[in-house]
């Protein structure tokens, strides 16, 4: 099959800019509860075990080059089990894309359109995400890398802003309430950094497949990196207390920047765009993967014949819940889901597929 | 043509054997004679009653080759291109033992006719005297005579058809036809009016060659050879156009141009059938991958350093005749905010130039969206005095800032275009008078702000400030729909409408090469002549995007010179500067 071919630094890229998103937004808000000031501490553990499982989920893709969920699951597993899996994922992400979409259409109408209605918003971001996942993963691969590195340069400077208002005598005293709040902050943070596990389907795209465990791990590492740095000016902003009470703390805190003597005033209408961007871009990136995903088990082609049908069932979904509040205690109903799609399950058919010596680097590699 | 019915072309009875009816006895000798030229008598006078043939019945029985007969090869020729007011058929005869009937056939206007007559028809009767009797013996001999010594022009060709003779006739050559031979001399007298070589109006520059390119194919191929002296340099030719059979050469060089575009270049001008051609940008339409776009995905130019300067690069020029304008692909979106002085000013000068021009067009782009969206949906992101000032402003207009907005954006548009329509010094009075009086008049008149003025002057500025006008101009037409966009939604329906923009580049590809080549793609080495133009020095590689052969542009040995320490390299040689001071 000679489809798309992506490079290993736009895979990467591809995944940083699926694991930005609003969630990242909301996350301090639910976690400096948990963690107390240690919250970028938490960030940077949670990291380093999202790094880890990114690093088997690239292994597993690069035993199957050139193969998708839905053909190479059925290879450890069988075929009924791996379709089911494999749609197990489909559904995932479809749900993944409906809960960014809603979240992001929910951060527009916060900060920016408190008039319009929210399903305004909500189509327009789908149509749009529609017409780029239509054209397949090498144009979305572009769009994400020109909007990437502007978007991080954009956030740090922003985040830099806010070193004014910042007191990082909020971050003290480390490990104050001993190092379990923060290990159980880091594993509700590597389970909020869904994204990385979109690998299983670009690493088929990939000219070099045996660079997909690298990828993964650097786009984890970046994002991580990035995320800690953002989460410890918010709670140095506003302190550990009242960040548990913000529901955007992250966007509060550009809320407080203000700049003197540059011509835009507040910084939070460039601020609240850049995460819509970052919202945007997963929206697009789960939507092509749910449509490449379902197109591929029911054997019609590619993401192209499901973009119009998934695009009503998307939309349905997203408007689901009530509002903001509900939104979020949904999300964190589903967070076990994301244990098993993103850790448990690829690392079981990865240890599956190497013992039962299935895909490359094992004996009977062609014939897998 | 088979569809016509086939008409009988004689009317009436055969008058042969009318005259043997009436008569019907069989004839004497003597009666012989006189029957047989009362027969003639008649037989011309019923000729003259004949019903000349339709064109299309004399085409289909007159053969398309020639034949060794002078003068029916010059009723073949008029049988197939008629009777032309512009044509001259010259007939006269070559030796004295005996003369040889010969005939010239050119297209006044198209051939030199100073040429025609110095070096044709004067070598050809006199020098032919000079010339051994036996050497003319036969007309096949007094061809290659004719030929290989007596005509002193550059280039004389053999044709054997009429479709290869009238299709080179008006092109310029004139054909030479020999009685008794069944070739014709094809002449290269090609001479017609041109307009010389002048600086290109279009992409004007400061510092750069003046020389631009003409309406005739080989003088532009020449400018550009002049620049490229590689034998690699290839200039393809083909003929595009049923009828206008338009000229038109593919250059590239060989062993830098990625031969799959080259390939693609070929077939592509191999797709094209119609009727006429009439300047490359139809050719561009013909051959453009994405025709619902309104980016140009094919670069044109009028200035040949330029074309070479991306020949160098490893892309294809495609030059037609009859028109100055070039066209280069394949096109990335970047490559239309280059102008060819970028490479000739310092690096320094250039990238700020760069960046200058991409702000441009960013202010082109959305300056108007964003007044709108900050006027009528967030006052409160600009700094609060900066926010009541523009809104004193706006004090007494009566529209909505979008309408207000759009007023203006459609004057200003007018405005452009009625300056382009009024000959030179009209337009400019066109320019002043809208420019400064309506705007003037508008705002006192309360129908605009003063601010929205200044945007709209703003707009107009940037987009003139883009060296490319296919650029521009999608550029002035996408500004309406992000306004919309803007009034409906805010500054989010800007981004929206600027992600939707992104999103369709994304998807464009020129002649296999991605559009947003090179911002997409994480080659370091590419970004070297993008916003930031690098030091001439340190620019060693071609883009890769382009896929070129030979990626090297400086040696290695050229390469040392940026590492050399610079008091080294400027000290005068020799000179010890502190003994002489």
């Amino acid at each position: 099959m000679i489809g798309p071919r992506l490079r290993t630094s736009s895979v990467a890229v591809i995944l940083i800019a699926g694991m930005f998103e609003i969630g990242t937004v909301t996350v301090p808000g639910r976690l400096v509860p948990v963690t107390g000031p240690d919250l970028w501490l938490a960030s940077l553990l949670g990291t380093g075990i999202a790094m880890g499982a990114a690093a088997i989920v690239g292994r597993l893709a690069a035993r199957f080059p050139g193969r998708t969920p839905p053909e190479y699951f059925r290879s450890p597993l069988g075929r009924f089990l791996g379709a089911g899996i494999a749609l197990f994922y489909g559904v995932f992400w479809l749900l993944q894309a409906a809960r960014v979409t809603r979240g992001t259409a929910e951060m527009i109408k916060e900060f920016l359109l408190e008039k319009t209605p929210i399903e305004v918003v909500m189509i327009l971001s789908l149509l749009l995400a529609a017409y780029l996942v239509r054209h397949g993963v090498e144009p979305l691969a572009r769009v994400m890398e020109i909007l990437v590195p502007p978007g991080l340069l954009g956030l740090v400077l922003i985040v830099l802003g806010a070193l004014s208002t910042a007191d990082f005598t909020n971050l003290l005293p480390v490990l104050g309430r001993g190092p379990w709040p923060v290990l159980k902050g880091a594993l509700l943070v590597a389970l909020a950094l869904e994204g990385f596990e979109a690998l299983l389907v670009i690493g088929a795209f990939m000219t070099h497949p045996r660079e997909a465990a690298p990828a993964g791990v650097w786009a984890v590492a970046i994002t991580g990196v990035f995320v800690s740095f953002v989460f410890a000016f918010v709670v140095a902003t506003f302190g550990a207390e009242e960040t548990g009470h913000l529901v955007w703390p992250t966007l509060s805190m550009a809320e407080a920047i203000r700049l003197p003597v540059v011509l835009v005033e507040r910084l939070d209408v460039l601020f609240v765009s850049l995460w819509y961007l970052a919202g945007f871009t997963s929206i697009v990136l789960f939507y092509y993967l749910a449509a490449l995903i379902l197109a591929r088990i029911l054997g019609v082609g590619d993401q192209q014949t499901l973009i119009w049908p998934l695009l009503p069932l998307l939309y349905l979904m997203a408007i689901f819940p009530d509002n903001v509040l509900t939104l979020l205690a949904l999300e964190e109903t589903l967070l076990p889901l994301n244990a098993l799609i993103m850790y448990l399950l690829p690392a079981g058919l990865y240890f599956l597929a190497v013992l039962l010596r299935k895909g490359v680097g094992s004996r009977n590699d062609e014939a897998a | 043509m088979p569809t016509v019915p086939r008409r009988d072309y004689f009317r009436g009875v055969n008058p042969v054997s009318r005259t043997h009816n009436v008569n019907g006895i069989r004839p004497g000798r003597g009666e012989t004679r006189r029957l047989a030229g009362e027969l003639l008598d008649q037989s011309e006078r019923v000729l003259n009653h004949i019903r000349p043939l339709e064109q299309w019945q004399l085409e289909r029985a007159t053969p398309k080759t020639l034949s060794p007969s002078l003068e029916e090869n010059l009723r073949r020729i008029k049988v197939f291109l008629g009777e032309n007011a512009d044509m001259v058929f010259r007939r006269f005869s070559l030796g004295s033992e005996p003369p040889v009937p010969a005939a010239i056939i050119f297209v006044e206007g198209l051939a030199d006719k100073d040429v025609i007559s110095r070096e044709l028809l004067r070598a050809a009767t006199f020098q032919l005297r000079a010339a051994p009797p036996a050497a003319a013996s036969s007309p096949a001999r007094l061809r290659e005579l004719l030929k290989d010594t007596v005509l002193s022009v550059g280039e004389v060709e053999e044709a054997g058809d009429i479709d290869a003779l009238s299709l080179r006739v008006f092109t310029g050559e004139t054909a030479f036809l020999l009685d008794g031979s069944d070739r014709g001399l094809m002449v290269n007298t090609k001479g017609w009016e041109d307009r010389a070589v002048s600086e290109p109006a279009t992409e004007t520059v400061i510092r750069g060659p003046r020389d631009g390119f003409t309406e005739t194919l080989r003088v532009n191929t020449a400018l550009v050879r002049r620049r490229i002296r590689d034998p690699n340099l290839r200039v393809k030719g083909y003929k595009v156009g049923r009828r206008s059979k338009t000229d038109i050469n593919v250059a590239y060089i060989e062993g830098i141009a990625d031969p799959e575009v080259v390939d693609e270049v070929n077939s592509r001008l191999d797709t094209i059938d119609i009727d006429a051609l009439l300047e490359s940008g139809m050719m561009e339409q013909l051959i453009e991958g994405n025709w619902l776009t309104p980016f140009p995905t094919i670069l044109n130019s009028e200035r040949p350093d330029e074309v070479a300067a991306h020949l160098l690069e490893g892309r294809v020029a495609i030059f037609m005749d009859t028109t100055p304008f070039v066209l280069v692909v394949p096109a990335t979106f970047d490559s239309f905010f280059h102008s060819s002085e970028d490479h000739y000013n310092r690096w320094i000068v250039a990238s700020s130039l760069r960046f200058l021009r991409f702000s441009a067009t960013l202010i082109a782009l959305v300056a108007p969206a964003v007044y709108i969206a900050v006027t009528s949906f967030h006052p409160d992101i600009i700094p609060v005095k900066l926010a009541l000032a523009i809104a004193a402003t706006r004090e007494g207009v009566p529209f909505p800032a979008f309408l207000e907005a759009f007023l203006m954006e459609i004057t200003l548009e007018l405005l452009r275009e009625a300056g382009i329509r009024l000959p030179g010094p009209l337009g400019q009075t066109i320019g002043i008078v809208g420019g400064v009086v309506l705007g003037q008049a508008a705002v006192s008149a309360g129908i605009a702000s003063q601010v929205m003025v200044i945007v709209v002057a703003l707009t107009a500025i940037s987009s003139f400030a883009l060296p490319s006008f296919d650029v521009a101009i999608s550029l002035r037409l996408l500004r309406f729909p992000i306004m919309l966009m803007a009034a409906a939604l805010g500054m989010f329906g800007v981004l929206l409408a600027a992600l939707a923009i992104l999103i369709h580049l994304a998807t464009l590809k020129s002649f296999g090469v991605w559009y947003l080549a090179p911002y997409a793609g994480y080659r370091l080495a590419d970004f070297q002549d993008t916003v930031i133009r690098m030091p001439l020095l340190s620019t060693h590689r071609r883009p890769s995007f382009l896929n070129p052969v030979d990626a090297d542009r400086l040696d290695d040995e050229l390469r040392d010179v940026t590492d050399r320490k610079s008091p080294e390299t400027f000290s005068p040689p020799g000179g010890d500067q502190e003994g002489a001071r």
